[in-house]
């Protein structure tokens, strides 16, 4: 009895195939009822057919999903006689599918003719190999070619309409990080004509106020509570960047404000020592974990995703774009950030403190970098010098947005942003970036100020 | 003016006497000569950085794009000339499946041709700032524009199919002429000739400065429109000296190559650019003296602090930044100068 139960047990392993082959060889001198040792292919068609006939539908579906990729008589009649008999719908419409495949390459010509229809319709990843795949077959029936290579030609340029699409919705994601880095810049620059070369640094702080905020929750909170980790680190990721900034705008910033020049050099000093300190610290490379409810995206019907996390820092530098604005306009704090950016000596005099105006705009700039390095572990990496990936490209933003302007600050993001990706899709990414610079310095040509600028004149020292 | 040619003759005297002579009696290595063969070659191209930052207050960025621009055009001689017998590319190439040399190569087959050529495209490259400068982008633009520019030439030439040796760079050449680089006395020979080339650069940069022509930089770095407004087209100044600065740095480039052996384009990235304007600004801006010494000083610095704590080289890197900016106005001869006339003063009142 032991015997016939354990043979048994051994059976349905090797269908699962489980066991390896020599396993299962040695084992067949034990018992009685695998007396002849099956080979692994003919293991894998056990299961399959085991599938074939499985009472659950998926099973079935990724069985008929095999079957699909095979070019022989035999299956077209297994898949015909389990078309028959399927009743559950989604999987009748993947045996279908999956007879029409098999029919493209054994049937009649006729047949074959319906099933170039049928696959034209598919999405187009499955549909074009195949019907690539067909043209290719000697000596096939003239008609069938033609209407093949039709199909291809309409999944071709549908394919194009697509990837039209997932480029400009890529370039919208890069433009939306890049306004989210140059915003603060833009803004440092507008008001102490200042450029920031450690701006990408306390991107670099935010990222990896993320990740400690992550490894804290993973250490004292349950795992339940691990998605709002990261939404938390939002509100935190700004703080912390915000307060390194301040620190340094008291520290070194503040004596280099009528020194723009000198302030990119001291900044980029600046920004060595924070990558090396990030690197003593953390080593060299740490993800971040996406939020759940931030993973997958929306599919459409004919084959376009857009992920979630794209969205989400589209809809977050949406919504700090609009907060900045409202700070700018409609608070007495932007009012008076606004007086010094016109005319600092005139602010002065109606008794603005602007040298307060300078720390408290820089730590909001900086705290906008972190900001967007927080959101950026959504989509990469945590590097000590990740500040660098971004930063020229912001630069080159903020030059062709116009000084200190906002709304230019968006255009040109979103611009370049679009630009770059529409570049990159039809030539290599480094000759898009390449192409895009050339376009900014033409650009700059016809409007040495950027997109949006001050109205009239203004005297120069 | 006395003390200046005490200055230089002290400066010709170390390196052009006691150095080799040091190498000679066998008190200093082969190697270590050509460390400091290497060093002076950035002090070329410290000069060029000068005559753009320090007297014509441009911020350049991309400047070590040109030093390697003059690696390159030597190296793509060297990597022709020495090719094996028989081969008719080098090898990067034929791992991309090509068989003949590329078109760009060919003028770079003969050592004129190649220095031709470098110097050629380092003008023409230099010429692009001139459609900056029309527009009056100046300051802080002008130095993103560039550090745009250094960056994507770095990626260009880092690329495989740009055939320039990508991300290796160019490298294994043994004999230039018909000498062998690899020999001690070739070594020391190149080292002298890198002497000469820097004292020659430093001759004719001053001579720039003190010219008309010197003068009207300095009225653009002081202030670029009353100079507009006397009738100076001060764009084509600009482009000027952007370029007389570019051809220098190529030439400390031509020389560097040789005693390294190798260029890849880590060279020529934002960083080796900025660091760059760090030798100048440490030294002493808008001083030529100051632009060698910085040069020397930071990379004996770097040379120090890699052999010994690694780690700790960026964070002295940055730290010198800083304290350059916020508290070295006029550099370390500057400070020089200035203990130098407080003593002075000194002496005087104890008079």
């Amino acid at each position: 009895m032991r015997a016939v139960l354990t043979s048994l047990v051994f059976l349905m392993l090797c269908l699962l195939d489980i066991v390896p082959a020599a396993a299962q060889t040695s084992g067949a001198d034990t018992t009685q009822v695998a007396a002849v040792p099956l080979t692994r292919a003919q293991k894998r068609e056990l299961a399959l057919m085991n599938n074939l006939h499985s009472q659950q539908a998926d099973v079935r579906i990724s069985a008929y999903r095999t079957l699909s990729a095979r070019r022989d008589s035999a299956t077209l009649a297994l898949l015909s006689e389990a078309l028959v008999s399927e009743q559950d719908a989604a999987a009748k419409e993947v045996a279908d599918m999956a007879l029409q495949k098999v029919l493209l390459f054994v049937g009649t010509s006729g047949q074959q003719y319906d099933a170039i229809q049928k696959l034209g319709e598919l999405p187009i990843g499955e549909g074009l190999p195949l019907l690539q795949e067909y043209v290719g077959v000697p000596a096939l029936d003239p008609g069938c070619e033609v209407a093949a290579r039709n199909a291809i030609k309409a999944l071709e340029h549908k394919q194009k309409n697509i990837d039209g699409i997932q480029n400009i919705f890529s370039g919208l994601s890069l433009g939306s990080i890049l306004i989210l880095v140059a915003l603060g810049l833009s803004i440092i620059y507008g008001l102490a004509h200042i450029i920031n070369m450690a701006h990408g640094e306390f991107m670099m702080i935010g990222a990896y106020t993320t990740y400690c905020m992550q490894l804290l929750f993973q250490e004292f909170l349950p795992a339940s509570w691990f998605d709002a980790a990261w939404f938390l680190s939002l509100p935190i990721s700004f703080a912390v960047s915000a307060l390194f900034g301040l620190a340094i705008e008291r520290l070194v910033i503040r004596h280099l404000y009528s020194r723009p020049l000198e302030s990119l050099l001291a900044t980029w000093g600046i920004s060595l020592i924070l990558i090396q300190l990030a690197r003593t610290i953390f080593g060299d490379l740490t993800t971040v974990k996406s939020p759940l409810c931030l993973s997958g995206g929306i599919t459409f019907d004919n084959g376009i995703v857009l992920p979630y996390n794209r969205l989400f820092i589209m809809a977050l530098t949406a919504i700090v774009f609009l907060g900045v604005m409202l700070v700018f306009q409609k608070t007495r704090l932007g009012m008076k950030i606004r007086a010094v950016t016109q005319n600092r000596n005139m602010a002065a005099c109606v008794g603005i403190s602007t040298k307060r105006i300078d720390m408290l705009t820089f730590a909001i700039g900086s705290g906008l970098a972190g900001l967007a390095g927080c959101a950026i572990t959504l989509i990469g990496n945590v590097v000590p010098d990740m500040g660098q990936t971004y930063i020229v490209d912001s630069f080159i933003v903020v030059v062709t947005g116009g000084v200190g302007k906002l709304f230019g600050c968006v255009v040109s993001g979103l611009g370049i942003g679009i630009l770059s990706k529409i570049f990159e899709s039809m030539f290599e990414a480094v000759y898009g970036k390449v192409l895009i610079l050339l376009f900014v310095i033409i650009f700059l040509q016809k409007r040495p100020q950027g997109l949006f600028r001050d109205k009239g004149r203004v005297a120069e020292d | 003016m006395k003390k200046d040619t005490i200055t230089y003759g002290i400066f010709l005297l170390i390196f052009l006497v006691l150095m080799p002579l040091g190498n000679m009696c066998g008190l200093i290595e082969t190697n270590t000569l050509s460390l400091w063969g290497r060093y002076l070659c950035f002090a070329i191209a410290a000069l060029g950085v000068d005559l753009i930052w320090g007297y014509t207050g441009i911020m350049t960025m991309c400047h070590a794009f040109f030093f390697c621009m003059g690696a390159y055009g030597l190296g793509m001689y060297l990597t022709i000339t020495n090719l094996p017998a028989g081969q008719m590319v080098p090898d990067f190439m034929s791992w991309n499946a090509v068989t003949s040399l590329p078109l760009f190569w060919r003028p770079f087959s003969t050592l004129a041709g190649a220095i031709i050529t470098s110097a050629l495209v380092t003008v023409l490259l230099g010429m692009v700032s001139y459609f900056i400068f029309r527009r009056r982008i100046k300051g802080v633009f002008f130095a993103i524009i560039t550090q745009a520019m250094a960056l994507a030439l770095f990626l260009l030439f880092s690329r495989n199919e740009t055939m320039l040796g990508g991300t290796n760079g160019l490298t294994n050449f043994r004999y230039l002429c018909g000498l062998d680089l690899y020999d001690p006395q070739v070594k020391v020979g190149i080292y002298i000739a890198t002497v000469v080339v820097l004292a020659l650069m430093f001759a004719l940069s001053s001579a720039i400065v003190r010219s008309k022509f010197g003068r009207v930089l300095v009225g653009i770095r002081d202030s670029e429109s009353r100079l507009r407004f006397t009738g100076y087209n001060v764009s084509h100044y600009q482009t000027a000296v952007f370029v007389i600065g570019a051809l220098i740095a190529m030439v400390g480039g031509m020389l560097y190559l040789p005693q390294t052996g190798i260029v890849t384009p880590n060279r020529m990235d934002v960083t080796a650019s900025v660091e760059m304007l760090i030798w100048v600004a440490l030294g002493g801006r808008g001083n030529l003296k100051g632009a060698v010494v910085g040069a020397l000083v930071v990379n004996l610095l770097y040379n120090l602090f890699t052999s010994l704590i690694p780690e700790a080289w960026p964070y002295m890197l940055g730290l010198m930044y800083v304290v350059t900016v916020l508290y070295l106005k006029r550099g370390l001869l500057g400070l020089f100068s200035d203990m130098l006339s407080r003593i002075k003063k000194k002496k005087v009142c104890c008079k």
